[in-house]
């Protein structure tokens, strides 16, 4: 694609998006892989996007949480998703593992996902946040799914929901 | 014959004809003393008779003289005189030659010296006056008649006749004598020489004989004619005796002649002639003479005459010629008998000598020839037998050289076929030796193809790890892909950032965040095109490497291939020289063979010849063999004196083992004729060794039946 194409394209999606995007039930996700799962975090509440970075263990720590890395000055606790989210641990997987780093209120978390995928803008009414699923189960973590088109699904993901208090002091102290 | 038993054959033999020969000579010594004895007294024998013979001659001149000189005194005619002087030189010339043959005997000569002397003192004393005087008288005219008669000539013409009648008488007689006597000197066969002489004898007397008969026709004439003349009776004794004497003498004669009719003819003509004479003339004149009486005119003639004087002579003349005739005949007698004598002891010493020495000769020859004959009958006994063997040996020797012949024909055709196959193989040797050269080039050919080959396998593997080359190319380029990779990687994840940065402008950044989507989106172009090329670098590298890897394989595959072509083909090429080498010494051993076969061939040429000559010389060493056997047998029937019959035995024996050799050649033969076979089983009958009887049959069959065979053969 030429540079005449992607003005074009940016003068169509200014055009086109204009409404919907200014409408307040469209949001823009950052869509990621698990374990073959797709998930979504809101692009709001994200910072950046990391590739590989040196990550420092800490010890004395729950099993998810990986260590920390030093981005720019900034001291990040970084969280395995795979392993909070009950999956298996895998290796690094170098062009494809990535950092991402969240921020929310105060709280600055790098998570280690598969891939990242793209950026997804979902309309409100697209996401279904009723999930007909056992109720012993916390599943507050999950704030909504919706459906892609291609027969597969995106679940959108809350990090405060997903560690417990004392799960997110620990992260906090470390910052 | 023990004391000549250490004595050899030969002094035996030799001894044996020595004592033979010392008796023969002895017997011829003899026998040719008394041949000589025997033709001495022969010779003396003719001697004598010769000398009888010229007495009576000389006796005849002498009377001859008387009845011519009487003659003429009677007719006074000179042809009267012709017996006269005829009979005066004959005499002395009788005479001298009596003297000279009689020489030996001086009593004789000395007679003959006087009966000369008389003749003589006769001719001068009687006959010359007597002659002279009748020529003076003439044709006297009282004995005219006498004269006239005895001038008729007819008594002279008888008396010629007869005289040339008992004149052929003698001729021939004396021929006779001449062939006797040159009979008797050239024989030498005593009884032969008897004979003649006998024959000269009997011959010598007809002449004396016959001489004799004419002596006596002279008497009767002269008495005759002296009767004409004196008248006196007693002259006509002559006459009478002479006709006694020839009557007696001519019978005889005619006696002892019978075995020559022509010579009795003469003797009885002369007879005729003298009977005539008698009766016409003769008788005639004297009983003329006895009518006349004493005629005066012939007085003195008469006178003359009756004298006597040459009566007296004459008579004594006659009885010295009788006495001198007496003498020798007595001698002859003495000498024949002598003769006789001579030969038969002569005769009997021969006999005598012959019956000793033949006598003894046998016993001798008896003695050696049974000493001889034993030994000989002995070693002719082995001979026989070798010669036998050698017979057999010859026949089988002529067999096995015609077998050896027929071998030697038979190894000839083997050679010429070997000879020819030796051609072919020679060919084929020939063709191998091209053909291992031609697979020898085309070896070395291979050879270098396969060398080219080699190099372009080398060549390939050159190429080949250029493909290795390629493919670290294509490594690069994936490792370029991996960068790519990165830079995607990155672009994405700015692009999220973009996006976050986008969104954090809110308004403001919406157009960047398109800006930062479109980049995301062409970052993920590029990722999954550089995946693409990734997986197709992967997939070229795998590819390239398996088949480099294939290529490689083959190459080294190929590479041994060819070096075992390559070893191979030497060796074939190697293997074809040696190929070649051994073909052409194949060739050359085949030729030494053919040599060796040319030899063989002409060697078994040879050798056939030499069969053929064996065969042939085995033919005739079977002949000599055959021929040895026969002679031995002669020499056997020889010794054995069965000469005659035991010659035939051997030859009947030589030709049944002859045909018994046929015979076995015969069963040979494939066909035998059945007339043959019965001629064969007839010639098979006689016992072969011991038949004794000769069977002309059987021996004639087989001998037309062996020139057969011969023949044949």
């Amino acid at each position: 694609m030429n540079a005449r194409s992607l003005t074009e394209e940016i003068e169509s999606h200014k055009s086109d998006n204009q409404p919907s995007q200014l409408s307040k039930s469209y949001k823009k996700y950052l869509i990621f892989t698990l374990d073959q799962l797709q998930y979504g975090f809101p692009l709001s509440k994200i910072k950046e996007v990391i590739g590989y970075n040196k990550i420092t263990e800490v010890p004395q720590v729950p099993s998810f949480f990986k260590g920390i890395i030093n981005l720019r000055g900034r001291i990040i606790s970084i969280v395995d998703l795979r392993v909070k989210l009950g999956q298996k641990a895998r290796e690094w997987e170098p062009k494809k593992t990535c950092i991402i780093i969240t921020e929310t209120d105060d709280l600055t978390i790098g998570a280690i996902v598969d891939t990242v995928d793209e950026v997804m803008g979902v309309n409100e009414n697209e996401i279904c946040d009723k999930l007909e699923l056992s109720t012993n189960i916390d599943r507050s973590f999950i704030t909504g799914v919706t459906n892609t088109g291609d027969d597969s699904v995106v679940l959108f993901l809350s990090l405060e929901k997903l560690f417990s208090r004392d799960e997110l002091k620990i992260l906090s102290s470390k910052n | 014959m023990s004391y000549k038993k250490n004595k050899s054959l030969k002094t035996k033999v030799l001894s044996g004809s020595f004592l033979t020969m010392i008796f023969l000579l002895g017997l011829g010594i003899t026998a040719i003393l008394a041949l000589r004895s025997i033709s001495n007294t022969n010779e003396w024998v003719n001697h004598t008779h010769e000398a009888i013979g010229q007495a009576i001659r000389v006796k005849e001149d002498a009377m001859n003289m008387e009845t011519g000189m009487r003659g003429f005194l009677l007719s006074g005619k000179e042809s009267f005189l012709e017996p006269y002087n005829q009979g005066l030189s004959d005499f002395s010339k009788a005479i001298k030659t009596l003297q000279s043959k009689v020489s030996d005997n001086p009593g004789q000569v000395e007679k003959m010296g006087e009966v000369e002397k008389i003749i003589k003192e006769w001719v001068s004393n009687v006959t010359e006056p007597a002659i002279e005087l009748r020529r003076k008288i003439g044709d006297a005219p009282t004995m005219n008649d006498v004269a006239l008669l005895v001038g008729k000539k007819e008594g002279k013409k008888y008396f010629d006749k007869f005289r040339s009648q008992i004149g052929r008488f003698i001729e021939v007689e004396e021929v006779l004598l001449r062939q006797r006597e040159a009979e008797m000197q050239t024989s030498s066969d005593l009884d032969t020489i008897r004979k003649n002489a006998k024959w000269v004898i009997h011959t010598h007397n007809v002449i004396a004989e016959a001489r004799g008969i004419l002596n006596s026709a002279i008497d009767m004439e002269t008495g005759l004619r002296g009767y004409l003349l004196a008248g006196q009776e007693e002259f006509l004794e002559p006459y009478r005796s002479g006709k006694n004497r020839f009557d007696t003498n001519l019978n005889k004669l005619q006696e002892t002649v019978s075995d020559n009719p022509p010579q009795v003819r003469l003797l009885s003509q002369a007879q005729d002639t003298l009977s005539e004479w008698d009766s016409n003339v003769a008788n005639k004149m004297i009983s003329l003479r006895r009518s006349i009486g004493d005629a005066p005119t012939m007085d003195n003639m008469a006178d003359l005459v009756a004298e006597a004087r040459g009566k007296t002579y004459f008579d004594q003349f006659r009885t010295l010629i009788d006495e001198f005739i007496a003498a020798e005949e007595k001698l002859m007698t003495i000498r024949q008998s002598d003769a006789e004598t001579t030969r038969m002891v002569s005769v009997w010493t021969i006999v005598v000598g012959i019956l000793v020495s033949v006598c003894i000769s046998l016993l001798y020859s008896l003695r050696l020839s049974s000493n001889l004959t034993g030994h000989i009958h002995k070693f002719l006994h082995d001979i026989r037998k070798n010669a036998e063997k050698l017979d057999d040996a010859s026949h089988d020797l002529s067999e096995n050289s015609r077998e050896l012949s027929g071998y030697a024909a038979e190894q000839a055709s083997s050679i010429e076929e070997t000879s020819s196959s030796m051609e072919e193989v020679s060919g084929i040797v020939r063709n191998n030796a091209q053909l291992a050269k031609e697979s020898s080039e085309q070896s070395y050919n291979v050879n270098r193809q396969m060398a080219e080959l080699s190099e372009a396998m080398s060549k390939i593997s050159d190429s080949n790890e250029q493909s290795d080359g390629l493919v670290d190319i294509i490594n690069e380029i994936g490792a370029k892909t991996e960068v790519i990779d990165e830079i995607v990687f990155q672009t994405k994840l700015l692009s999220f950032n973009a996006s976050v940065e986008a969104e954090r402008a809110g308004e403001h950044g919406r157009g960047f965040a398109v800006v930062a989507q479109e980049v995301g989106n062409l970052a993920q172009m590029s990722g999954k095109a550089a995946m693409e090329i990734a997986g197709i670098v992967q997939n070229s590298t795998s590819k390239a490497g398996q088949i480099i890897k294939e290529n490689s394989n083959r190459v080294t595959e190929g590479t041994r291939i060819v070096r075992d072509i390559l070893t191979q083909s030497e060796t074939v090429a190697q293997s074809s020289s040696k190929i070649s080498e051994a073909s052409n010494e194949q060739s050359r051993g085949i030729s030494q063979i053919g040599i060796a076969i040319e030899n063989i061939n002409s060697a078994t040429q040879k050798t056939a010849s030499i069969a053929e000559d064996a065969a042939s010389s085995s033919m005739t060493l079977n002949q000599q063999s055959s021929n040895l056997i026969r002679y031995v047998n002669e020499m056997h029937g020889y010794i054995s004196g069965r000469v005659g019959s035991s010659s035939e035995q051997d030859e009947h024996l030589f030709r049944t083992e002859n045909s018994e050799v046929t015979y076995l050649d015969e069963r040979r033969r494939p066909q035998p004729t059945p007339s043959r076979m019965q001629a064969r089983s007839e010639t098979k009958h006689p016992p072969l060794r011991k038949a004794t009887g000769t069977d002309d049959l059987s021996y004639h069959q087989e001998e037309g039946d062996e020139d057969k065979v011969w023949k044949e053969l």
